[in-house]
């Protein structure tokens, strides 16, 4: 496992960083917050940029910094690279001599240099000044320029912020990308949910200077839902269904199960006090955890654990690898208290209430499928007319459009 | 007649030695000044930089007068001088050497400091980053981005020390091959009646600058304007 150990303090004049964490870097994880909150201080203190940072930062064993141990490793013998929003390159250099920057300094070889330039597609531009590039274009040397260091641990400070849609896109998959091939752990700083939650494995959630938050990262995204720091969301991990052949635009996916087991803790999924509406076919009288699950590993190609998302909405990068993040937003699904039929919404998922939070006029109702959560946002007065409970067996369903992915 | 020529070229070449010898101690001591003082936060910062500028204010006489009472056997830096090197200080190559450092040294300070002030620190975090220590960052990527008030700070230094005349005329004295450098020389033409000679070496100290001074401003001109057109064109859409 790799993992960082913090035990970090910070006094800032807005806020006062305290930090005692236990971070694992398998995946790219992912540090979420607002502006102030203290996430770029964090990576500051971790690369050694921040040097009145006290306490310890212990990266695999060893020691970064040890304030009782008078120890604090200058941030260029740290090997760790620091992406920063603005890409810092070196102006008065070409965009080779960029990236010979790095490669000159860095200890070990084996990231070979063509194979990045060729990924990065940087190819014809490295003759060019860096003053002459497109902010993308900027943000896409200083990546490669930090991969080519081969960094024991990269830290992404807002990398893409200040890129357009298309940009992001393109940047968010080349950093997948690095992380697969190379395997360089990578923490991930941002304000953008959406970015996190295309990449990152886990993600812990920063304010006022400490982490109020740490998991998974459909859990975490999940959590905050019910925050006011997000537009409430499912968010999903999907595989292309193999077989399927793809008709009428519409690509076929599975969802997978991966967080079931922390959405139920607490949540009670109701067996008996069920109510099933006379006109609605449902397989089994009895509906609950179980009996869902049963269809899952049965294998069955049950109608209700398939999704249809836009194909056109596939990305490159999710057919190689058959498999893609996506999130629907909690306003673009509805609910039905009644098998729909013939409707153009071609997503209808059975499952069962297993959450609502009322909040005045809005309600967030947590529906478990196959005991996956998915997020609704409906009026207070449609939970009233409906009569919606928890254990209730409902449909929600949403149009393929309403599966969205950045990652192209 | 031929031995009037030697003594002008004589103090030609005391002049470019003093004037050069000068640079090199200017740069090697305003470098590390001036980036302590760009980083400096403290409010004693303006009561240094106004002792740095005083020389800019200050008749160059009342700075000589002082430091020939320095430099003089009597008093305590003269003394040292002497006890270290076996050689009196005053009236001496050091000495001049000594002297333009401290009238030159805003000259050379002021141009570095703003061009420090404005380095974007973040090029230097990202240097680190990547594995630049201190000395490596100063030289590949300090260096290089100041490089234009690095040249204009060596010319002003340079220039400004060659021009130099009361602070030497105070603690140089006038000794052929030691001490006796442009400016004095053509005092000593004018007291002597020597128009023509005078307006020799006037004449040629002023082309001399106009020539240095328009290579620089020729340089930095050069340098804006590549700066310009890849602001220019970054803003295109």
């Amino acid at each position: 496992m790799t993992v960082l150990n913090l035990g970090v303090r910070c006094q800032r004049r807005s806020f006062a960083l305290n930090i005692d964490q236990q971070f694992d870097l398998t995946g790219i994880h992912g540090i979420f917050g607002h502006s102030g909150s203290g996430k770029s201080t964090l990576l500051r203190c971790i690369s050694g940029l921040e040097k009145s940072g006290t306490g310890q930062i212990i990266w695999q064993n060893r020691t970064l910094l040890s304030t009782a141990d008078k120890c604090f490793v200058a941030p260029e013998k740290r090997h760790i690279a620091h992406v920063f929003q603005r890409s810092c390159l070196f102006p008065h250099l070409t965009v080779q001599e960029n990236l010979d920057f790095a490669i000159k300094r860095r200890v070990t070889n084996n990231i070979p240099i063509d194979e990045i330039i060729e990924l990065t597609g940087l190819q014809p531009l490295l003759a060019s000044k860096v003053t002459l590039l497109s902010g993308g274009e900027q943000q896409k040397v200083a990546l490669a320029r930090a991969i080519l260091f081969e960094p024991e641990l990269l830290l992404l400070d807002e990398p893409l912020s200040a890129l357009d849609r298309q940009n992001k896109r393109q940047l968010l998959a080349l950093i997948k990308r690095a992380h697969m091939h190379y395997k360089i752990p990578m923490l991930y700083v941002t304000h953008s949910i959406d970015e996190l939650q295309q990449i990152a494995t886990h993600m812990s959630v920063m304010e006022n200077g400490q982490i109020k938050l740490t998991g998974a990262i459909h859990n975490v995204i999940h959590q905050l839902n019910n925050s006011a720091m997000i537009e409430q969301q499912t968010s999903l991990s999907l595989t292309i269904a193999p077989q399927e052949a793809k008709a009428g635009g519409l690509t076929p996916l599975l969802f997978h199960n991966t967080v079931a087991d922390s959405v139920e803790q607490g949540n009670v999924i109701t067996k008996d006090n069920v109510t099933v509406k006379d006109n609605v076919t449902v397989k089994d009288n009895v509906i609950g955890k179980d009996s869902v699950l049963d269809i899952d590993k049965g294998g069955e190609q049950d109608v209700n654990t398939k999704l249809y998302m836009l194909t056109s909405n596939i990305g490159e990068y999710a057919l190689q690898h058959q498999a893609l993040r996506c999130f629907i937003m909690a306003s673009d699904i509805s609910l039905c208290t009644q098998e729909p039929s013939n409707s153009s919404i071609v997503n209808q998922l059975r499952g069962n209430i297993i959450a609502i939070d009322i909040n005045e006029h809005q309600a967030l109702v947590t529906v478990s499928v196959n005991g996956h959560p998915f997020y609704a946002s409906i009026s207070a007065f449609s939970v009233n007319t409906l009569d919606l409970a928890i254990g209730q067996i409902v449909f929600i369903q949403f149009k393929a459009s309403a599966i969205q992915t950045l990652l192209k | 007649m031929e031995s009037y020529w030697s003594q002008d070229i004589l103090a030609l070449v005391t002049t470019l030695k003093v004037a050069l010898v000068s640079t090199l101690i200017l740069l090697v001591i305003g470098t590390p000044l001036a980036w302590w003082l760009a980083k400096l936060q403290s409010r004693w910062r303006v009561l240094i930089e106004a002792l740095i500028a005083l020389p800019l204010v200050l008749p160059p006489t009342v700075l000589g007068f002082y430091l020939l009472i320095a430099f003089s056997p009597q008093h305590l830096p003269g003394q040292w001088w002497q006890s270290v090197t076996g050689q009196q200080l005053a009236f001496s190559f050091s000495a001049i050497v000594i002297g333009s450092v401290i009238y030159s040294l805003p000259f050379v300070v002021q141009p570095l400091q703003k061009a420090f002030e404005q380095l974007d620190h973040s090029l230097l975090d990202s240097g680190a980053t990547l594995g630049a220590g201190p000395l490596d960052r100063f030289w590949h990527i300090i260096l290089p981005l100041c490089k234009a008030s690095f040249i204009t700070a060596a010319t002003l230094g340079f220039a400004h020390t060659v021009g130099e005349f009361g602070v030497v005329l105070m603690i140089g004295g006038n000794i052929p091959g030691e001490t006796r450098v442009l400016s004095i020389a053509l005092f000593d033409h004018v007291e002597a009646f020597d128009y023509a000679r005078a307006h020799l070496l006037a004449f040629s100290l002023l082309i001399g600058s106009i020539a240095v001074l328009a290579l620089v401003y020729l340089f930095n001109f050069s340098e804006q304007k590549q700066q310009g057109l890849s602001n220019q064109s970054r803003q295109m859409p």
